[in-house]
C-alpha cells in the first residue's frame, strides 16, 4: 500500500510491532481492519467464534461469511481491502505466549480478567494491552502498561464482576457506529504507543450524550 | 456562587450525565447529597459515579456546579 498520506502521523517501521487482537467481534473487527490499513504488518487474531446472521448488521462481516469461523473470513475482507496478509488462530487467549500490543475485544468480565491474568498482567513480552469494552451507545478503553505496578493497579481497579456490569438488554447491545468508533480510537491508541507519545489510561466515549472523557 | 438564596438553604444546580441516556440539570435545595440524588434517580448498580471526575462516597454532600457523571459497567465485544 502507499502510505504517502500518513507518513508525517505515523513511521512504517513503528508499525512493524506485532499487535494481537483478542475477539474478532464488534469490537476486533473493525479494529484489525483500521490496524491493517493504518499498516501494521504483523497482526494476529485470535477467537473460535463463526459468524451468526445477527453478526451483520454490528460487525465486519458478509451474509456470505455465516456459519464461517470469524478469524478466516476477516482474513479474507483484511486482504481484498489491503493485500495483506494477517496470522489467524481460531481459539481462545488462555495463557499464550504473546507480544508487542495486544488488544482485548472480548465479550464478557470473565473473559478479561482470565486474560489479563495468564497472559498479560507482568509479561514482559507486552509491551501495551489495550481492552475495549461497548455497551449499546457507550465504549471504554484501557491502555496500560503490563509491567509497570502502578498500571496494574489502576486497571485491576477497573475490573468489575459479570454481575456486577450493567446488565444491557438483547436488544440494545451492540450498533455499528460504535464499533467503528472503538476502532478508530483502538487504532490511534496503537499509533501513540508504536511512536512513543502519551497515551491516556482511560477513554470512554458516548454517542448518546456526545460525552468524551481521557484520564 | 448559588441561587435563590435564602438564610436556610439554598438552591444548588447539578448537571447529571448518565452515559447511554441522558443529560439533565437537576436543581435542589441544599443540603442535597449524592445518595439522595441516587435514590431520586433509582441508580441501583450497574454504574461507576463520579462527580467531577473523581469517586466520591454517596454521603458526599454535592455542590453548585458539580458534574455527576454516571458510568455503565459495561463488557461486551463480541
Amino acid at each position: 500500500m502507499d502510505f504517502s498520506r500518513q507518513t508525517d502521523l505515523v513511521e512504517a517501521e513503528a508499525l512493524e510491532t506485532p499487535v494481537t487482537m483478542i475477539g474478532c467481534g464488534g469490537i476486533g473487527s473493525f479494529s484489525a481492519l483500521a490496524l491493517a490499513k493504518m499498516g501494521c504488518v504483523h497482526l494476529t487474531v485470535y477467537d473460535d467464534d463463526r459468524v451468526e446472521e445477527h453478526n451483520i448488521p454490528n460487525q465486519l462481516y458478509r451474509p456470505s461469511d455465516v456459519g464461517q469461523l470469524k478469524v478466516t473470513c476477516l482474513a479474507d475482507i483484511i486482504k481484498s481491502f489491503t493485500g495483506a496478509g494477517i496470522d489467524v488462530r481460531p481459539e481462545r487467549v488462555q495463557a499464550q505466549r504473546l507480544r508487542g500490543i495486544v488488544v482485548s475485544g472480548v465479550d464478557s468480565m470473565e473473559a478479561r480478567q482470565r486474560i489479563w491474568e495468564r497472559a498479560i498482567k507482568y509479561r514482559a513480552g507486552v509491551a501495551a494491552y489495550i481492552d475495549a469494552r461497548m455497551g449499546a451507545e457507550v465504549a471504554r478503553i484501557y491502555t496500560v502498561r503490563p509491567v509497570d505496578p502502578d498500571h496494574v493497579r489502576l486497571y485491576e481497579r477497573t475490573l468489575y464482576s459479570d454481575d456486577d456490569a450493567l446488565h444491557v438488554p438483547c436488544t440494545a447491545q451492540a450498533i455499528v457506529y460504535n464499533g467503528f468508533g472503538i476502532a478508530g480510537l483502538v487504532a490511534g491508541q496503537v499509533k501513540r504507543i508504536v511512536m512513543g507519545e502519551a497515551c491516556p489510561f482511560e477513554i470512554i466515549f458516548d454517542q448518546r450524550t456526545l460525552t468524551f472523557l481521557t484520564a | 456562587m448559588t441561587l435563590g438564596t435564602t438564610q436556610e438553604q439554598e438552591t444548588i444546580v447539578v448537571k447529571v450525565i448518565t452515559l447511554g441516556k441522558s443529560t439533565q440539570e437537576v436543581r435542589r435545595d441544599s443540603p442535597f447529597s449524592l445518595d439522595s440524588l441516587l435514590k431520586e434517580l433509582g441508580v441501583n448498580g450497574g454504574l461507576e459515579i463520579r462527580v467531577n471526575g473523581q469517586a466520591v462516597e454517596r454521603a458526599r454532600p454535592l455542590a453548585h456546579g458539580d458534574t455527576v457523571l454516571m458510568v455503565p459497567k459495561i463488557k461486551g465485544g463480541r
